[in-house]
């Protein structure tokens, strides 16, 4: 085995990480080579450093990540509740769900309310009245399409009229 | 030889009574036992305070950084599968977060003038007035040598010299190969050997 290589395996060496055949010939090598005998007493001696460094811990560490754990365990508690709302308004597909469903429930309501009187609304009331006045002509044009509505011209006129004063006249 | 034999045995059996009783601890912490948490914290408190005073050269925080540990582990325990060794598991959490510690204070530290590692690292030994005078300088140099290593040879050196992880643990902690670890390990090694040269000089 190379000197460079021999000089790599010094290391596992001294932690005994080496097969006994690798370890036999490093033993031989050392006992003739000044170099490699000095790295390794270097190495051997700094790892005796760096272990002297070693110190207890403080005794109380438990009584201390204790209290930490008792005092986040009743915020937990306290925000047990909240942290429910929060995942289920926060986690992405049964929010776009909800809101889905929430716009697809007001669409509705809208939409097909029997009750809704257009007429409430001006401009409704403006545009059902040509509606009406349109069919009535259509009627009157095409025999064969029946008239619901009996709406003469002079009552369309009075509508208007009424619908222009309310919203344009002074 | 007959003896030999039968202490092996002993051996044997020992650790694994020992590992049955550290899964039943950490199954009794997953179903939210605290005091289960406390015997753990007591069979490993100074192993960590110890990687974590090694990895930051700093008694103070080491020790701030032990109770985060702990507290991490507490919050972490059910993620725990029994894939590896507890102590893998929990070496892993103590080097990342010292890691991350120590990336944390010298962003803050070297803005707006910058420091090197070595002027970063500040060893304050509490036991310092009950030691002799030499032996605390020599640590200090040791730890200020510790300071100047990259951050994953620091990490190897540490593990191996101070907690005696084999080389197959250190490749469980490290995620690499043993291969990759008896290299690693010996130039982390060489490399202290040369910060401590110089500084002796």
């Amino acid at each position: 085995m190379k000197h460079r290589r021999i000089q790599e395996l010094l290391s596992a060496y001294i932690d005994g990480e080496l097969s006994p055949e690798e370890h036999e010939t490093i033993t031989m090598h050392i006992t003739a080579c000044g170099e490699c005998t000095e790295i390794l007493s270097d190495l051997k001696h700094n790892s005796r450093r760096i272990a002297d460094l070693r110190q207890p811990t403080h005794p109380r560490i438990w009584e201390t990540v204790q209290e930490q754990i008792i005092s986040g365990q009743q915020t937990e508690d306290r925000g047990r509740s909240s942290r429910v709302w929060h995942r289920w308004v926060f986690r992405p597909i049964p929010a776009v769900a909800g809101t889905f469903v929430l716009a697809c429930t007001v669409f509705a309501l809208v939409y097909f309310n029997p009750n809704q009187n257009y007429h409430d609304d001006p401009i409704d009331l403006y545009v059902a009245i040509h509606a009406d006045y349109e069919m009535h002509n259509l009627g009157t044009q095409n025999p064969s399409v029946n008239q619901p509505f009996e709406i003469t011209e002079t009552a369309f006129q009075e509508e208007t009229e009424i619908f222009l004063d309310a919203h344009f006249g002074d | 030889m007959v003896s030999l034999s039968v202490a092996h045995f002993i051996s044997t059996e020992v650790e694994e009574l020992a590992d049955q009783q550290e899964r039943d601890l950490i199954k009794d912490c997953q179903a939210g036992d605290s005091q289960a948490m406390g015997r753990i914290v007591h069979l490993y408190q100074n192993q960590v305070y110890n990687i974590a005073y090694g990895m930051l050269g700093n008694s103070e925080d080491a020790q701030d950084i032990t109770q985060d540990v702990f507290l991490s582990v507490w919050e972490k325990i059910g993620q725990f599968r029994f894939n590896s060794r507890f102590s893998t598991w929990l070496y892993r959490i103590v080097t990342n977060m010292c890691i991350n510690e120590k990336n944390r204070r010298q962003r803050r530290q070297t803005s707006p003038t910058e420091m090197d590692d070595s002027q970063a690292w500040t060893p304050v030994d509490s036991r310092t007035p009950e030691k002799d005078v030499l032996l605390a300088e020599q640590q200090e140099m040791v730890h200020a040598a510790l300071g100047q290593l990259k951050p994953d040879y620091r990490k190897i050196v540490i593990l191996r010299e101070m907690e005696g992880l084999s080389y197959d643990e250190l490749s469980e902690v490290l995620n690499c190969s043993v291969g990759r670890v008896k290299s690693r390990l010996h130039e982390a090694r060489l490399s202290l050997r040369t910060i401590l040269k110089q500084k002796e000089r």
